[in-house]
């Protein structure tokens, strides 16, 4: 027997074997009713295996044949059946015996069993059939309609059960797939709270660092609900309202504000209580300054803004109140205040006209000298046009040039310019200065100023200008006009004498020599007058230094007939160099050495000697005679001027200007010029002059 | 020379108006002396000797101290003058100051003589001018 055409025909639709019980599988994906159900009818006898084919010849069903119980399993297990045909007479393994080999397999257990007997009712039979499993009897011959009717319910039930296999591997399926989401939900869940946890951390780290932001800045806010009529505070509320030991007043829904005032020290509340109303009406953001007395006694300063935000009707829903500790902006103020307060007293204090101005040369102060002198502020302060009415117009441009140039470098400012005296109605001179102060970037941030009344000053400078300029005028026609008819008298007297000389008798001759010694004195007195008083001469040469030992040639050279008329013997050391105008030097010397030669003691040969030593930034000249000596008394004496020991007349005579003119020249330069002397002995006249430069 | 030499002298003290005379007599010169006491009436002769109306002089003795306009203004005036181009001026003054010298160098000077109180010294103008006109003559 071979195992009858139970291999499935090429085409057919695979089957997997499904395992009874709940296993997620692959069912046959095409639906029960296109595949036909298998049905295994065993039978030794073929011709009843034919009979029962044509029987159950069905569209829907597959019949497989077995003629032994050994077919039967090898068909049993190549494939699936949903039905057992069996006929229990059969040779070797019987029905019965078969079924039991069935039953025992698990695999094979489930599948139902029809047993056919040939044997009417034989109740042993039956039990036997029943205790081995089967599920119905059918006797032979078999009744094709029963037959077909049970097969029909079996395979009913076969195709529902694997229906509901199918299903149920459907089912299985899901539920894996629902249980994978779960499984991923979970997870992302589980990530989700650890992400939330970390986030909530974060936020309060943040939270924590913005209040002690807050506290450190001493900020704080009062949120008003007016929906649900709350108040909040903040945390650090009382604390810088600097209130934390006393036992505030429990908000009361009133906008909020009634507690605020409560911390208001007293001579602010009113007016914050009235600025707080007003708060709600207002839709712009106002700022509210005012003191908070503390616990600890301290007086604070809090500013307060109030942010409202309302509904469509206007109405308030949320007001946001923040409290900020501001002081100290406001004690740094205050000490700004304090400290302009004294400049501006120092200022108006001083007799000084003082003034500032911006970096961009905006005139913003002017202290009360400067009021009271020009009887008013220069209006337009931004533009120095603004002091055209009180400074004189001749100064005008001057003084715009001048202060543009110092607004734009920056360099300090220096300028003499007259101004409007408005209590003695006339244009004064000043002195204006201003230095300009920088910040911290480099640039020009305050200018300051001040008016230094030097009228006086200029207006001896041009008087003694003016003095100098007619006294210079003088000389000039003094030096011509006041010598012309001197001279004259000199020249004809001479001319006189010499066309008449031998003429005139008597005294004739003594008075004319006495009116030509007039005359000559006078012009030597206007001459020695002219040199004293030294007029500037712009045209000689400006000091230098001048080798004293030339000059001292030069003298000689000059004095030479004198000397030699005298018998006189002149010497010297060596002799420096001087930072003076030659000039002065010549006539010095020429002076000293002239003084020494005429005051010669009778019967003496005259000796002078001319000397120098160093005395810090000094020489030290000395000319020394032996002439007649100078009394004690009249060392000094002798430096007058139009001063003389002798009658002017004589061989002694002279104008008595020589030493007063040398004295003048001497100090004009820091220097000094004496005499030492013992009468009958001879006299030093001693004069200091600056050293030569580089000497 | 035949004509005698016309010498114009601006001087506004007589008496060194005649000294100069004399000196020039003294010295034997063959001259004419023309006097103006101011500057103003020297201005104005030099306005008619560059006219045509007067005739230049040989020599002009020009002291810087004048009424009106001084001797220096009359020296620029006379330096403008064409046909006086080549006279020779001799300046005059009582002190040796160096303003006065220096103003008048520019416009070019022959001589710069010292009035002095030495009756000597002012005596030898005559030999000053006889050695200027004579420079100027070896000179044209």
């Amino acid at each position: 027997m071979k195992a009858g055409a139970t291999a499935p025909a090429a085409d057919a639709v695979p089957v997997t074997p499904a395992v009874p019980g709940i296993t997620a599988c692959e069912t046959p994906n095409s639906t029960q009713d296109d595949v036909p159900i298998n049905i295994l009818i065993v039978d030794d006898e073929p011709k009843n295996l034919t009979v029962l084919e044509t029987i159950l010849h069905n569209p829907g069903y597959r019949v497989v044949r077995a003629t032994s119980g050994d077919e039967a399993l090898l068909a049993l297990i190549a494939e699936e059946f949903a039905l057992l045909i069996l006929d229990i007479q059969m040779p070797g393994l019987t029905g019965f015996e078969l079924a039991q080999v069935i039953k025992e397999r698990k695999k094979t257990a489930h599948v139902p069993i029809i047993f056919l007997t040939a044997y009417y009712n034989e109740d042993e039979h039956v039990l036997a059939g029943y205790g081995s499993g089967a599920v119905d009897f059918l006797h032979k011959p078999v009744n094709a309609a029963i037959l077909r009717s049970k097969v029909s319910a079996f395979v009913d039930l076969y195709r529902r059960n694997l229906e509901f296999i199918r299903l149920n591997g459907e089912l299985v399926k899901e539920v894996e797939e629902r249980r994978q989401i779960q499984a991923q939900l979970f997870e992302l869940n589980e990530t989700l709270e650890q992400r939330v946890l970390e986030r909530t951390e974060a936020l309060r780290e943040k939270e924590l660092r913005l209040r002690q932001a807050a506290d450190a800045a001493r900020l704080t806010y009062v949120e008003t609900d007016f929906l649900k009529r709350e108040v909040r505070k903040a945390e650090n509320f009382a604390a810088v309202m600097g209130h934390t030991t006393a036992a505030a007043e429990s908000p009361d829904f009133d906008n909020g504000t009634g507690h605020l005032v409560w911390h208001v020290a007293p001579q602010d509340r009113e007016r914050v209580a009235i600025a707080l109303s007003q708060f709600g009406g207002s839709k712009s953001n106002a700022k509210l300054d005012y003191r908070v007395l503390g616990d600890d006694g301290m007086e604070r300063w809090i500013e307060s803004q109030c942010f409202v935000e309302y509904d469509p009707a206007g109405n308030p829903v949320r007001s946001f109140l923040t409290n900020l500790d501001v002081t100290d902006r406001e004690r740094a103020q205050e000490q700004l205040r304090e400290s302009e307060e004294r400049f501006r007293q120092l200022a108006d204090s001083m007799p000084q006209m003082v003034w500032t101005a911006r970096g961009d040369g905006y005139f913003d102060y002017f202290n009360a000298r400067w009021q009271e002198f020009t009887g008013f502020t220069p209006g337009n302060n931004g533009d120095p046009a603004g002091w055209d009415p009180i400074i004189h117009c001749d100064d005008r441009k001057n003084w715009v040039d001048h202060w543009n140039a110092s607004l734009t470098s920056g360099d300090s400012f220096r300028l003499e310019y007259r101004l409007w005296d408005s209590r003695s109605n006339q244009y004064k001179w000043f002195l204006g200065r201003a230095i300009s102060l920088r910040g911290n970037d480099g640039g020009v941030v305050k200018w300051i100023g001040t008016c230094t009344d030097i009228d006086e000053q200029k207006r001896t400078e041009t008087d003694l200008r003016r003095a100098n300029a007619v006294l210079e005028q003088f000389a000039f026609a003094a030096s011509h006009d006041l010598q012309e008819p001197l001279r004259t008298v000199a020249i004809y007297t001479q001319l006189l004498q010499r066309q008449h000389g031998p003429a005139l008798t008597g005294d004739a001759g003594e008075y004319m020599r006495l009116i030509v010694e007039g005359a000559q004195r006078m012009r030597a007195l206007v001459a020695g007058l002219l040199d004293y008083i030294q007029i500037p001469d712009s045209n000689q040469a400006p000091e230098s230094n001048v080798d004293a030992a030339q000059i001292f040639d030069e003298v000689r050279k000059d004095l030479n007939l004198a000397m030699e008329e005298a018998g006189a013997r002149i010497s010297s050391d060596a002799l420096p160099t001087v930072q003076v105008r030659d000039i002065h030097l010549r006539q010095i010397l020429q002076n000293l050495i002239g003084n020494a030669l005429k005051f010669r003691r009778d019967g003496e040969t005259p000796r002078i000697h001319v000397t120098a030593r160093r005395l810090d930034r000094q020489w030290c000249f000395s000319v020394s005679d032996n002439g007649m000596g100078i009394p004690p008394e009249y060392k000094d004496h002798i430096f007058g001027v139009f001063k003389r020991l002798h009658p002017s007349g004589g061989k002694y005579g002279g104008a008595g200007i020589g030493l007063a003119i040398s004295q003048r020249i001497v100090e004009s330069y820091g220097g000094r010029i004496w005499v030492e002397s013992t009468v009958g002995q001879g006299a030093t006249f001693c004069f200091t002059l600056p050293a030569g430069e580089g000497d | 020379m035949d004509s005698p030499l016309l010498i114009v002298l601006a001087e506004d003290n007589p008496a060194d108006v005649f000294f100069v005379r004399s000196a020039l007599t003294e010295e034997g010169l063959d001259f004419q002396l023309r006097v103006f006491s101011d500057g103003e009436m020297a201005v104005r002769f030099l306005d008619d000797v560059e006219s045509g109306a007067a005739a230049c002089p040989d020599l002009f003795l020009l002291d810087l101290n004048l009424p009106r306009l001084d001797g220096a203004e009359v020296l620029r005036r006379l330096r403008q003058v064409d046909v006086c181009s080549k006279v020779p001026v001799i300046v005059m003054t009582s002190s040796d100051y160096r303003g006065d010298r220096e103003r008048v160098s520019q416009l070019g000077v022959e001589l710069y003589f010292l009035k002095t109180a030495s009756l000597e010294e002012f005596m030898q103008l005559g030999q000053a001018v006889r050695g200027v006109l004579d420079n100027c003559r070896d000179e044209s």
